[in-house]
């Protein structure tokens, strides 16, 4: 939107609504209006075609004359329609198109406004503006000149062919229009002022709505709903009555337009059909006034509705422009000139920040801090010192004095020279919606390619490697589940890291995972996994159809496995029920059964049916064969299974994988024995028709699992975050081949959640720290921007800044742990607003003043 | 690929691993005093840990979660202290003994060290299973912590003494001050 720019335009919030709908779309607003002047025409014809119909064709009994009219009659009421329907689309159009603009611009304005704006404003009232009360505008600007032009021109065309047919009647059809122009205005003006009042109230609605989601976690802590409720209650019950009055006042002009159309005909039959007796009038000319009437009747309304429409839109727009009626006061860009490049040198003469009530945060600060300096900002709470870096970063302007960047005032820059060479991480940083990787570059992007190329891979991982966020990441790429797309090019890295595990890593990875073996019996592995050994893409093969699937129920028959998992499942279920009926509201006792806490109940009355023997009806067979298939031997104590049964159900496996998918066997076999001994590992190529099955041989990526489960390939034993030593021996030996790169690439797409809500308050700051540090920027500015993170995190940091960025950067830290202080070339302190104390630490701490009584109450 | 097949086959109509594991529960002096519910919901929480000869099972200040029940083989005690090891006893099968029970009652930081002098093969029931299972006796509970206490106070006097055997008497040259 740069295109924007303020000096040809009044201020955005001071333009009146037709500013919108005059300035632009000239062209569809030209086109709609002479479709709107042939519709005219084609809305008047029918009404002389029924005149002629009546008075020509049907009087003279000419039955050509009737066709030809009657043709035309239908051809125009056609034509007519179209138009219409051109007009209503193009009238949409371009409404819509100008709420586009108005949209954008206003959102636009809206970002622009200082902090000190919003500090007063709640962003209930913001949202609700940009949304649902625009959307109510946009309605109304599509047809803000067309339909008032509409209106009057057909008023116009019809009354004129009502004049022409008989002055009188005429004359008499719209003398009740006065009347109306004079109580209706009446009407709207009370509407008026209960739409503002409406306005409002939802405003504070919002506010109230949005400030209790946003303290939710207070609220529940508190147990504070009643407070809450009562708090929107009372706003409810405000609406309800502005609403009603609201309403009770349109359904009254409705009713006033109603009465009002009813009393022209009424004049008409009356006069009219008075005339027709006394043969003064002809019959056809009475049918098509009276059809005239009503159609002069509809561009009537039509207006009084639009006139309606116009005061309410008025009314919201001018409450909107109201609300963000503030002067922005750093433009974006600089006037005739690219911005500043500055070298870090920042000076303060004299500043003073007060707040609206005259409260003075800051008095008569003078300071100088040169190029390159890492100073800190000290000071009890309240001491004015977060302020004090907010001033810098032109977060907020100074009431009094000045502050020089590079020997230049800084209330003459403007926002692109700020952002250019400034950069601020927040006490409590914002973290966006997406992905790691697009809040780190968050930044960067929004400097804009003119100036700052995007980084590349190594110096993205670089930085998380130097705020410490490696290890998360880590953790989030081996957890994604990664889209097939994403698989390919890495395929290769992915195998060979479960090759490490396999052969390499094999024994100390067997207290984790029991590997995929075609030709073993899995403990750790369910029933139906160690049947099946692989899975669908689709949903064939899916746990929850296998036991409805007359398939795989004839397989079952066929290798004579039917009966033992049943029995194996009713066994499962009377054990289970019989251990833990009363225990069915903690999963923890579950751990040892199939059965899931909420089945116990199903499974107690199907029991119950059945009085100890196998149950009759097929559905409760069902029940049981989807247990057993659920069953994983060595994780399940409820039970336990023959070695015969394991037999039989790895020889059908066999089978499945044989004859029904036409898996070359020997090859999984001899890839399987390959995998352990560290050999290549062989693609199963007659495989790669069928898609829909994924066995576990080791050429094949298992796309439902994430990368963890691939990389691991096995049944799993234990959590593999219960085991560190385990994860690190691991990443040494992927590191050692560079192939931990693929995995933190695939952990910078983890999606961070609505305002980062899936990180830990530890991971927001450091990915607030690292998207600062991505930013080239000649002078940082932290505001206790390490106060959330642990002690080593902290000193992590604090190296970073004295070893990496010395002599690179102004850094300003505003810190409250007085232990980093000394890590400083000078120390700032601050009091009540006031700068009482400035030096190095040794300076400061031999003073004896402020500072060194400060260390000591720590 | 024929898994070797052994007896486990007359198990299949149920309750084999639980109804092992409550056997072995029973012997315990320990839950002597236990209901069979409760004690059938130990056996169906406890896990078998298998241990290779040589092994540490408990290492001395890490977290200890669990106690554990010799099924098999010998396990030895030690206290590491100023860098040394002490055997402080020697555990074996046949007596149907265990370890770690005090770290059913409270989060503990393990004041000794386990090592699996043979393969071992223990049963293990964590602080979560039981105090999940006492959640639901808990007038159980009382009788549980003061049994556990009682054969704790046992084992320790027997472990003094032991100790006192082997030192040289002339040691405790204080002993006045002991009452």
């Amino acid at each position: 939107m740069s295109s924007v720019s303020s000096s040809d335009q009044p201020r955005l919030t001071k333009r009146p609504l037709f500013y919108w709908i005059l300035r632009r779309h000239h062209g569809l607003q030209l086109i709609l209006l002479v479709i709107i002047m042939a519709s005219l025409f084609f809305r008047v014809f029918p009404l002389e075609m029924q005149k002629r119909i009546i008075n020509e064709a049907i009087y003279l009994k000419k039955v050509e004359l009737l066709f030809l009219y009657c043709g035309l009659y239908m051809g125009a009421i056609l034509l007519a329609g179209l138009s219409k329907y051109a007009i209503n689309v193009l009238q949409t159009i371009i409404g819509q198109k100008i709420l586009v603009e108005l949209r954008t611009e206003l959102y636009h304005h809206v970002l622009q406004l200082p902090l000190q704006f919003y500090r007063k404003m709640q962003p209930g009232t913001v949202i609700s503006a940009m949304t649902a009360e625009l959307n109510a505008i946009g309605s109304f600007l599509g047809g803000a000149i067309t339909i008032p032009l509409t209106s009057i021109l057909s008023l116009l065309v019809f009354l004129g062919f009502m004049y022409h047919l008989s002055p009188l009647l005429a004359m008499l059809s719209v003398a009740v229009y006065p009347f109306e122009l004079a109580v209706i205005p009446l009407l709207q003006n009370r509407y008026n002022r209960y739409n503002k009042k409406r306005i409002t109230t939802t405003r504070a609605m919002s506010n109230v709505v949005n400030e209790a989601i946003s303290g939710l976690h207070e609220i529940h802590a508190n147990g504070s709903y009643a407070i809450e409720e009562k708090r929107l209650s009372t706003y409810i019950y405000i609406l309800y009555g502005h609403l009603k009055r609201l309403f009770i006042i349109k359904y009254g002009i409705k009713f006033a337009n109603n009465l009002f159309q009813s009393i022209g005909p009424f004049i008409l039959f009356l006069v009219g059909g008075y005339l027709a007796i006394h043969g003064e009038f002809t019959l056809g000319a009475l049918v098509a006034f009276l059809s005239a009437y009503e159609k002069v009747y509809d561009p009537w309304k039509e207006m009084l509705e639009y006139y309606q429409s116009f005061q309410d839109a008025k009314v919201r727009y001018s409450q909107i422009m109201s609300i963000f009626d503030y002067k922005i006061e750093h433009p974006l860009l600089p006037d005739k000139r690219s911005p500043h490049q500055l070298q870090g040198k920042i000076e303060l003469k004299n500043a003073g920040f007060s707040v609206d009530n005259g409260l003075k945060l800051l008095d008569n600060i003078t300071m100088s801090i040169q190029p390159n300096e890492q100073v800190a900002l000290v000071g009890f709470s309240g001491s004015g010192k977060s302020t004090l870096a907010l001033l810098i970063a032109q977060l907020y302007n100074i009431n009094h004095g000045l502050i020089l960047l590079d020997d230049m005032d800084i209330s003459a820059m403007s926002k692109s020279d700020i952002n250019r060479n400034i950069t601020m991480i927040a006490q409590r940083p914002f973290i966006f919606t997406g992905t790691i990787r697009e809040n780190l570059l968050y930044a960067v992007r929004a400097a804009g390619d003119q100036e700052q190329h995007i980084p590349e891979q190594k110096d993205i991982l670089q930085i998380i490697h130097d705020v410490g966020l490696t290890e998360d990441i880590l953790r989030f790429g081996f957890n994604a589940v990664i889209p097939e797309e994403r698989v390919k090019p890495i395929k290769a890295s992915i195998l060979r890291m479960r090759q490490i595990i396999n052969s390499e890593l094999r024994e100390p990875f067997s207290k984790v995972v029991e590997p995929y073996n075609i030709n073993g019996f899995m403990s750790y592995a369910s029933l139906k996994n160690n049947l099946l050994f692989g899975e669908s893409l689709t949903e064939k093969y899916a746990l929850d159809n296998l036991p409805y699937s007359k398939d795989f129920r004839a397989f079952l028959l066929k290798n004579k496995l039917e009966k033992p998992l049943l029995k194996l499942g009713l066994n499962v279920a009377q054990t289970t029920v019989d251990l833990l009926r009363d225990l069915g509201d903690d999963d923890f006792f579950f751990q040892g059964s199939p059965m899931e806490p909420h089945e116990l109940e199903e499974f107690i009355t199907l029991l119950a049916a059945a009085q100890g023997h196998m149950p009759q009806k097929k559905s409760g067979l069902d029940r049981l064969l989807h247990l057993a298939l659920r069953f994983i031997p060595a994780k399940h104590k409820i039970t336990t299974m023959s070695d015969s049964l394991k037999d039989q159900i790895l020889t059908a496996r066999h089978d499945f994988l044989k004859n029904t998918i036409q898996l070359d066997m020997d090859a999984c076999s001899r890839s399987t024995q390959l995998l352990k001994q560290d050999g290549a590992i062989i693609a199963l190529p007659a495989y790669e028709q069928q898609r829909d099955f994924i066995p576990y041989c080791p050429s094949e990526y298992l796309y439902s699992h994430s990368l963890r489960d691939n990389i691991l390939f096995g049944a799993s034993k234990q959590q593999l975050r219960d085991h560190q030593d385990l994860l690190e021996l691991a990443l040494e030996a992927f590191d050692r081949e560079g192939l931990v790169d693929e995995v933190l690439d695939l952990g910078l797409d983890f999606e961070v959640g609505s305002q980062g809500d899936r990180l830990s308050g530890g991971q927001k700051q450091k990915l607030a720290l690292a998207r600062a540090f991505l930013k080239e920027s000649s002078i940082l500015i932290m505001d206790e921007a390490t106060a959330s993170l642990d002690n080593t995190s902290q000193a992590q940091i604090q190296n970073l800044l004295e070893k990496k960025y010395r002599g690179k950067k102004t850094i300003i830290a505003v810190i409250h742990r007085l232990d980093l202080t000394p890590g400083y070339d000078r120390i700032f302190v601050l009091k009540g607003g006031s700068l009482i104390e400035q030096g190095t630490y040794d300076e400061l701490m031999a003073k004896q003043g402020t500072f060194y009584e400060l260390t000591q109450a720590h | 690929m024929n898994l070797p097949k052994h007896i486990s086959d007359d198990c299949e109509n149920g309750r084999c691993q639980i109804q092992e594991g409550l056997a072995l529960l029973q012997k315990l002096s320990l839950f002597r005093d236990t209901p069979l519910d409760i004690l059938k919901l130990y056996a169906y929480l406890s896990k078998k840990q298998e241990f290779n000869k040589g092994s540490r099972i408990v290492q001395q200040g890490k977290h200890c979660q669990e106690m554990y029940l010799i099924i098999k083989g010998q396990v030895s005690i030690y206290e590491e202290y100023k860098g040394k090891n002490y055997k402080l006893q020697q555990l074996e099968d046949d007596g149907l003994n265990y370890f770690g029970e005090l770290s059913l009652l409270t989060p503990i930081d393990a004041f000794f060290s386990a090592w699996a002098e043979t393969d071992v093969v223990l049963l293990s029931i964590t602080r979560e299973a039981f105090q999940k299972v006492m959640e639901r006796y808990p007038d159980m509970y009382t009788k549980a912590v003061e049994k556990i206490i009682t054969l704790r106070i046992a084992r320790f006097t027997d472990q003094t003494r032991k100790l006192i055997e082997k030192t040289d008497p002339n040691a405790w040259h204080d002993s006045e001050s002991y009452q």
